[in-house]
Parts: structure tokens; sequence; C-alpha cells
């Protein structure tokens, strides 16, 4: 009867040891028996710290909590129970002191249980160096004119461990740069310094341009990597820089111009002589020691009134190239009146002054030319007028002196005469006379041919009822023998023009050009 | 018609380029040695990682320490370049003929294990062609420049002794086991890991 209940005792016993003790000293073998592979085991380094996960196969099973057992396969030892992954309700643990070295191939246990029930046993084969995935730290970048600063953040410690051991290590972290397909590749090594959040810059880019950027974990052996997310940024347009330096471009451009521009016109200016004259002229154009009644004064700007002209028409002679006797001209034309126009018909004059020896009938044609002095509107010469009277709305500037005339400023006429008598030619009488000479008509009157364009009239002062003032021109005489005074009439229109234009252009023939 | 001729005459002359080839390439790898050999190397490596998914619980109760050989494995000494030739020679050669005595179960394992093999004998010949050219070029006048260089450098040298004695070690284990396959699984394990420190050996010498 004792040695029963004795029996009973120990048999109790033994059944409480191997229920709670048990699994500590080799109870497991009996578990370890039942294991299966219904876990898929995987290892992922994250900050630095190694990280086993499992997922069942069955995922209809959940246990409530969790326990992780581990052995290393060379060592032969018994499961051990990893710390701080007792009952733990989520699939994972940190195991980054009991796994420290990457050679070595690991042996986890998991029981899964819920209440008192065991839902999972399961035994896996884990080599860190073959099987461990690298999880790319977390990092931010901020993006610049030329640059990027990638900021990554780092454990503030890494796992203390012996030297030489950690699953972290012989790592190196690869930060890529993307820009329009172009990718460019930034290597870090990691050592036990690598602590903390740290920033790299990633120089020399485009201003302006999107870039992308993204980093990995890579380590000498062929482990799994993976890489992050790419982070983009459009880096700051240099609009500034870009702008001060166009600006100072395109001012140093706008002096260079403007300075070629200046210099260019100041070269012309004096070329033409429009700047810095020659202060030292010939000395025939010293005038500093000439008599000043050598050059009289000229006279004041006067207004030059439209005048009218008195076209006398007169039959012209065409010579015949012959040099026989002359006929004496027959018709005279009958003076013309021209409301104004230049006009080299013979204008009968009434002599004044006593010393002219005659007054000379100008020449006329019987087209009248434009007037000799701006004005109002030319007035047509009317066709009745012989009166040879010099009528306009402005007098001739009567003169009754050839040195008054002179003074009037008739340089033209007395340069002509002076001309003329030197040379003895009529330069720009289209108006050949009949008569070499100043003839005498009935009533004293002096033809004579009369430049208009060389005469200044002068408007006298507010009386229009007199009787127009006779102009006191000096003497012009008419070269008969001159080609041009046996000219036809047709042709007067045109030699006319020529003597006008031989008037305007021959100095030297004695006209004044206006 | 005899075409036996003809097919020759057309096969002699890319043969020979072949062989010119082959042995062109042959004696310029032995300057390329650390790249062969850490791609061999690791290739091993992770084909024994790869040969079983799993590892029978059972079998840790049969777990045995083979104490690597320290001697040549040791990361502090300086070893010589010249040296790696021959202690990788001496390493392939063990490996070769244990892995040659081996059997295992699974098609998928027996695959493994010839691909092993198969990585291990080019690795031999390889060595092989590398240490006869440098045993033909070798200068003694250059050995003498390296012994003033690197005085006792050469002394302790890693010991092919103690590189043979761990293999002999692991061959006793598994005759004791009596070639079991927890016995196999554990010699699988222990070469994996001998290879995995010559991998880790070439790295340290390439950066040097």
């Amino acid at each position: 009867m004792l040695w029963a209940r004795r029996a009973v005792a120990i048999r109790l016993a033994s059944l409480y040891l191997m229920v709670h003790v048990g699994p500590s000293l080799g109870a497991p073998q009996a578990s370890l028996a039942s294991s299966d592979e219904s876990c898929i085991f995987s290892l992922t380094l994250r900050n630095f710290r190694p990280i086993l996960s499992w997922e069942l196969k069955n995922r209809s099973i959940v246990p409530a909590h969790y326990t992780l057992r581990h052995t290393i396969m060379s060592k032969g030892a018994d499961l051990e129970l990893v710390p701080g992954c007792a009952n733990i309700t989520r699939p994972s643990c940190d195991v980054t002191h009991a796994w420290r070295s990457l050679v070595e191939m690991y042996l986890p246990w998991v029981i899964g249980s819920r209440g008192s029930t065991t839902l999972v046993n399961c035994v896996g084969k884990v080599s860190p160096v073959l099987e461990m995935i690298l999880e790319p730290p977390e990092f931010e970048i901020v993006g610049f004119v030329d640059h990027i600063n990638v900021i990554l953040k780092f454990p503030p410690s890494l796992p203390k461990l012996p030297p030489g051991e950690g699953l972290w290590l012989r790592l190196s972290l690869a930060i890529e740069e993307e820009s329009e397909g172009i990718v460019r590749q930034h290597l870090l090594k990691i050592d036990e310094r690598t602590t903390g959040n740290f920033t790299y810059v990633i120089d020399k880019l485009i201003p302006n341009m999107n870039y992308c950027v993204s980093v990995y974990l890579k380590s000498e052996n062929l482990s799994k990597l993976l890489r992050s997310p790419w982070k983009c940024a459009r880096l700051l347009p240099r609009a500034e820089s870009v702008s001060s330096e166009s600006a100072s471009i395109g001012a140093l451009m706008s002096l260079f111009v403007m300075a070629a521009v200046v210099g260019g016109a100041l070269t012309v200016l004096k070329r033409i002589g429009y700047i810095c004259l020659r202060s030292k002229f010939p000395k025939v154009l010293n005038f500093d020691g000439v008599a000043i009644w050598a050059f009289p004064k000229l006279p004041p700007l006067e207004a030059v009134a439209v005048a009218e002209v008195i076209h006398i028409h007169r039959k012209r002679k065409v010579w015949d190239y012959s040099y026989d006797d002359e006929s004496d001209g027959d018709e005279e034309a009958a003076p013309r009146a021209s409301g104004g126009g230049y006009t080299l018909h013979g204008l009968a004059v009434r002599a004044l002054c006593p010393e002219s020896p005659s007054s000379a009938t100008l020449g006329g044609s019987e087209e009248a030319e434009s007037l000799m002095a701006p004005g109002p509107e030319p007035e047509p010469w009317p066709a009745e007028r012989t009166s040879g009277a010099y009528e306009g709305k402005g007098a001739w500037g009567a003169q009754c002196t050839s040195g008054a005339s002179e003074e009037e400023g008739t340089w033209g006429a007395q340069h002509t005469s002076e001309a003329s008598e030197e040379e003895g030619t009529w330069p720009a009488d289209p108006f050949p006379r009949e008569d070499s000479g100043p003839t005498k008509s009935p009533g004293d009157r002096i033809f004579f041919n009369v430049d208009l364009n060389s005469v200044l009239v002068r408007v006298p002062d507010g009386d229009d009822s007199e009787a127009p003032a006779v102009v006191c021109l000096p003497e012009e005489t008419v070269d008969s023998d001159d080609p041009e005074d046996s000219a036809s009439g047709p042709e007067d229109a045109p030699s006319d023009e020529n003597d006008t234009a031989r008037s305007d252009v021959g100095i030297g023939n004695g006209y004044m050009m206006r | 018609m005899n075409t036996q001729p003809d097919v020759i005459r057309k096969c002699v002359w890319p043969a020979c380029l072949m062989g010119l080839f082959i042995t062109g390439t042959l004696s310029l790898g032995c300057d390329l040695l650390h790249i062969h050999l850490r791609r061999v190397t690791w290739q091993n490596v992770k084909l024994l990682t790869n040969m079983s998914k799993s590892f029978p619980l059972e079998c840790l109760r049969e777990n045995n320490t083979f104490q690597s050989p320290r001697e040549v494995l040791a990361y502090s000494q300086p070893l010589l370049h010249r040296d790696i030739k021959g202690v990788f020679y001496e390493m392939s050669m063990l490996a070769f003929n244990i892995f040659a005595q081996c059997t295992f179960q699974s098609t998928g394992e027996e695959k493994h294990l010839e691909q092993i093999q198969t990585g291990l004998d080019q690795q031999l010949q390889y060595l092989e062609q590398c240490l006869k050219e440098e045993k033909g070029n070798e200068d003694k006048e250059e050995m003498e420049e390296d012994e003033k260089r690197h005085p006792g450098a050469r002394t302790p040298q890693p010991s092919n002794l103690e590189l043979r004695r761990y293999f002999h070690r692991i061959r006793s284990f598994l005759k004791d086991k009596q070639y079991s396959h927890c016995a196999w699984k554990i010699v699988q394990e222990e070469i994996r890991r001998c290879f995995y420190y010559f991998q880790t050996l070439i790295e340290l010498l390439r950066r040097k």
C-alpha cells in the first residue's frame, strides 16, 4: 500500500516536471519532433538591427502569442529562448544580440499558441549572409539652385557588440540621383561612426531641373537589396545670377555699341567739316587787313514780292549761219505782263538815271517763266499789257544811281554788266535782241534784258497806289552775234532753260546765283 | 566520296583558334586570380546553402565541432599572394575528395552536389595551371628580396598540414557516423562555413 502511494507520487512529480520543467531541459525534443515547416521566415536589417519575422503558410490560423527560440547549426547546442521574444503578440522579433555572425546558419523555432493550445510549431533555417534583406534608411531631400541636400536618418547609436560581430558589418550606402534618364551613384561607407542624422550634398547639378533621389544599402556579399522609393525635387532657377550676368553683358554691349556709334558720328562730322573746322584760313581769305569799304554791307533782307513783268513780243531773227549784213529786227513783241513770273522778255523801263546810257529792254520770249522771287502765286501775264511798265505787288526797288543799285545789291546785274563788258558775251540771255545795241524806242524807252533771278525787289511801305517804281537796272547789251540770240522762237524755251541753267551755273559769265 | 577529310579540314582551323584562345585565356587568367577564386568560392557557398531548405532538428544531437584551422583563416596574419594559390588548391582538393564520397537522397540535392564538384574541379585545374607558371618563372633573387622586405613573413605561414588535419576530422566524423544523413548534413554545413571563411580571406587580400 505504501509502495503504491509512492509510485503515484513519483508519477505525478515526473508529470509535473515534464510539463513545467521539461521544455527548458530537453523536452523540446519532443516538440521539435512534431515541428514542421509551416512558417516562412524572413530576416530584415532595419536601422542596423536584424529583425526576424515569420508568416504562417496557413493564414487561417492566427495564434495569440508567439515564442521564439533559436540555435546555431554549427554549435550543435540546444534551442535557446531569444531574449524579449517570449509570449509576444507580433510575429517578429529583434535578434540583434542573438544573431551576430554573418557566417553562421541559424535555426529559428516558433511556437504559436492561443491560450494553452499550440497552434503553430515550425522550424526554419536562415542564413543572414544570403537571405537578410537590407532595408534602406529614411531620408529627406531639399533642392537648391545647383545642389541637393540628402538628409539621412540613422539610429542614434549602433548595437553594442564585440568587435568584428554584427550583421551590419561591411555595409555601404548607395545614393542614386536621376535626371532625364541619367543616373549617378554615390557610394558611402558605413561604420561605427555612422550614427544619427547627417546630410550628404549632391552638387554640380543643373538649375531648374527635376532630380529624383533613391537610397539603398549594399554589402560586399550578395545580399538582397531593397531600394527606397524615389523622392523628387525641382531645383530653383538661377534667375538672379542669370539676369545679373545678362544685364552686365547687355550693358557692356550697349556701351560698346554707343561708343562705336558716337565715334563714327564724330568721325563723319569731322570729315564733312561740321566740327573741328580748321581755324587757319588761307591768306587769300584773310580779310582782317582789308578796308571795310571794299566790302559794302549787304542789304538787309527784304521781302520779295511778286512782280509783274510786261512781256514785249519781238520777232527774232534766225541766224542762217551767214555773216551777211543783218536785217533789222522787225517786230517787237508786245510786252507781256507776267503776274510775277521770271521772265526774260524785253522789259520796257523808263530810264530815270541820266548816267545810264541807255536803257535796255529786256528780251522777252513768248513764254514766261517762273517768278524771280517767292511770293503768292504768280499771275499769268496779261497779253494785252503793252505799257511796258513793270507792275507788281511789289515794286522794284528803285535806285537811281548805279551806286545805289549797287547798294541795292544788284550784284548780279552789275557783275553781269561788268562781266559782259569784260567778256563781251551774254551768258544767259535766251532772248536775243535783234539789235546789237540798245535801241531807242519812241518815248525814249530803253529795252534791255534783265535776269529777274538776279534782281531783288523792294516792297514799298504800304504804298501800292503809286505808279510802279521803275527799276534802274544796269545796262545790258544784247549780242546779236551770239548764237543763242539767233535761236528761233520755238527753240527759245529750251534755250531759255539752257541759259537759265547757264546763268545758274556760270558765275564766271557775270550772273550771280541766287 | 570521302567527306571526313573535308570536315576535319574545316574544323582544324577553328579548333586551333580555340586552343590558342583557351591557353591565352588561362595564361591571362592567373592575373585575375582573386576574381576567379572569389567567384567560384561564392558560387559554392550559395549552392551549399540552397541545397536543402530545412535542417532536420533530430540531427542537432549528432552535431560536432570540427575546430577550423586558425592558422589558415586568421585575418590578422599577413598572407602573401603566392600562398593563396597553395592554400586554395589544398582546400579545393580535400573538399572535392569528400564530396566525391557523398550520396544524397533527393535529386535536387544531387544536382547541387554535381555543380559543386564541377566548380571545384575547374578551380583545381585553374590553380594547377597558375602554380606551374609560377614555378617556371620563379626567381630566387625575388624570393630573397621578399624575405628582406617582409622578414619573418613566411613564419608563421598558413600551414597546409593544419588544413589537412581539419578535413581529416571531417572525414573521420563521416566514417564514424557511417555516412548517415545527419552526418552529411552536418558536414555540408561545415564545408559551407569553410568556403565562406575563404571568401572573406580573398576579400581581405584584395583590399590590401
